[in-house]
């Protein structure tokens, strides 16, 4: 059973952001360790230094900015990728229990869809421009596989309460019988945070993309909310596939931590070993085998529900 | 002019029939001089219309200017070290960071002359890594595909997937080991194929197209010191 707790308001933005922290550490020390550096400790506190950076850097502008709409995109993002958590339970605690509770998270993640095009367009300029319609491509590719796969999970369970898809899971977790239900859920919350290898709305090939021009605080809070998004795609993870906080001897609570952390590290570490996807390959990728995959996969869980 | 609605002072982009005969907005992007991992002094001046360049100039600025001096023509400067060079460019821009770093790690260790019984192994190690990539054939085949002629340098043949592949080969081959100048042939002649094979293209493939060509700006610069 899912408890519903006040005080759970104040410490999910707090896990969150230890979650990101640790996972963007974790990728610049792979990243240092492939470079050759020898501190490894040294690196793993680059996000941190280069967060502090950018704290005190001066905005950079550019000319005839839409200015409320670019400084809003990362706060936007921010926020809907904190909201997103708001239903994924922490062991048997969870501060919103709601009757669809993954409908609100998928809503809130499509909110993030339009918090990057939003920080695309406001810059006025072209590289942010062409970064901004890349993600809306991307968007088309995994947006759909990735509701098909929610939906099989909740289809298991019968409701679309997350607790219930927890409960559903005591005898056999759902990653056993929907195992490519739960890959594609990871591809598409790889895709969703656009973090490699579907970063392409951010590449080097055009200057950055999306954070061509973004500087300073604005820059801070977009690229944490990058992260966030995908600390709360791999936390759903764990209710959805993987049993929630089931698990021998420790706490469900700590199972849920564990399990989370062992998903994002995952993500990250697969993510850097992938040459970025570019839109056209990933359309034709989803279009032609994500989608047929996922709904021969609800197909399939729809039977034996039956 | 006057009556037009201008953007902090900026005319909107003009028009102008696409490949399809449609009207749509050309914008005028010029990519380089200065660009990361892109040839010091190249501009490709670009027309696009949505994602899809429609026309490219090439020039290549400060030739005049220059001393002709290469930079892998100076003594002590492999071959290997060159491919290495043009792999990690390759590589970064295709967003394989980690493989690009591993590639510019082991191109320093050969220019500060580490023995090359230490280094083959890494090197070896690293091209089996690049040569199993499953999504790297799936991401460059076809991208930047030269035309097939007499005058096609032997080294450019091919798209940006086998002109990789062929730097990783010959990384893996003993004999190579010192600079020949015979290498460079291939920039003039790709300076010169450049806007034909970026027209048409997506700008997602047009730095990878460069890239893959391994243009080598100073040694226009030597030519130019050479020949006038």
């Amino acid at each position: 059973m899912v408890e519903t707790t006040a005080w759970g308001v104040l410490l999910l933005p707090v896990i969150l952001g230890l979650f990101a922290v640790g996972a963007a550490a974790f990728d610049a020390t792979l990243a240092a360790r492939a470079a050759g550096v020898t501190a490894p400790r040294s690196a793993a506190l680059a996000p941190l230094r280069s967060a502090a950076g950018l704290l005190v850097q001066q905005r950079r502008r550019t000319l005839a900015a839409d200015t409320l709409l670019w400084r809003a995109a990362g706060m936007v993002l921010l926020v809907a990728a904190v909201l997103a958590s708001l239903v994924t339970p922490l062991g048997h605690w969870a501060v919103g229990d709601l009757s669809a509770g993954v409908v609100w998270f998928n809503a809130m993640e499509i909110v993030a869809w339009a918090a990057v095009w939003l920080a695309g367009w406001g810059a006025n300029s072209t590289f942010s421009l062409v970064g901004g319609y890349r993600f809306v491509a991307q968007g088309l590719a995994y947006e759909l596989p990735h509701m098909f796969v929610l939906t099989t999970a909740a289809l298991g369970a019968g409701s679309l309460r997350v607790a219930d898809i927890v409960a559903a899971q005591q005898d056999l977790w759902f990653v056993v019988w929907m195992p490519v239900a739960f890959a594609v859920y990871l591809l598409s919350v790889l895709a969703m945070a656009f973090s490699g290898p579907f970063n392409h709305a951010v590449s080097g090939d055009v200057a950055g993309g999306v954070l061509a021009e973004l500087s300073g605080v604005d820059r801070l809070v977009f690229l944490a909310g990058r992260w966030v998004l995908l600390v709360s795609g791999a936390a759903m993870a764990v209710p959805l596939f993987l049993g929630g906080g089931a698990g021998p001897l420790l706490p469900d609570w700590l199972w849920t931590l564990v399990k989370t952390a062992l998903v994002l590290a995952a993500l990250v570490w697969a993510g850097r070993r992938v040459p970025t996807i570019r839109m056209e390959r990933f359309e034709e990728i989803s279009w032609m085998v994500l989608i047929p995959a996922t709904l021969l996969q609800a197909l399939f869980v729809s039977l034996v529900v039956i | 002019m006057d009556g037009m609605q201008l953007a902090g002072g900026v005319p909107m982009a003009g028009r102008a029939d696409d490949r399809d005969g449609l009207t749509l907005d050309q914008l005028h992007v010029p990519l380089g001089p200065l660009l990361p991992l892109w040839p010091p002094g190249l501009v490709v001046r670009t027309k696009l219309q949505g994602d899809v360049i429609q026309q490219a100039a090439v020039e290549v600025l400060g030739i005049g200017d220059a001393r002709g001096d290469a930079f892998w023509l100076r003594p002590g400067r492999p071959l290997k070290a060159r491919w290495l060079d043009a792999s990690a460019a390759l590589l970064a821009i295709a967003g394989w960071a980690d493989a690009a770093a591993v590639a510019r790690r082991l191109r320093d260790q050969v220019l500060t002359g580490t023995p090359q019984a230490e280094i083959a192994g890494p090197i070896r190690r690293w091209g089996r890594q690049v040569r199993r990539s499953r999504t790297l054939p799936w991401l460059l085949t076809g991208v930047g595909q030269v035309p097939d002629k007499p005058s096609t340098p032997r080294a450019l043949a091919g798209d940006a997937l086998t002109r990789l592949y062929r730097w990783v080969d010959s990384l893996a081959d003993p004999k190579t080991s010192v600079a020949s100048p015979d290498v460079a042939d291939g920039t003039p002649w790709a300076v010169d194929v450049l806007p034909s094979v970026l027209e048409g293209r997506e700008l997602a493939t047009a730095r990878l197209i460069v890239a893959s060509l391994d243009l080598d700006t100073d040694m226009l610069t030597v030519r130019e010191a050479h020949h006038g």
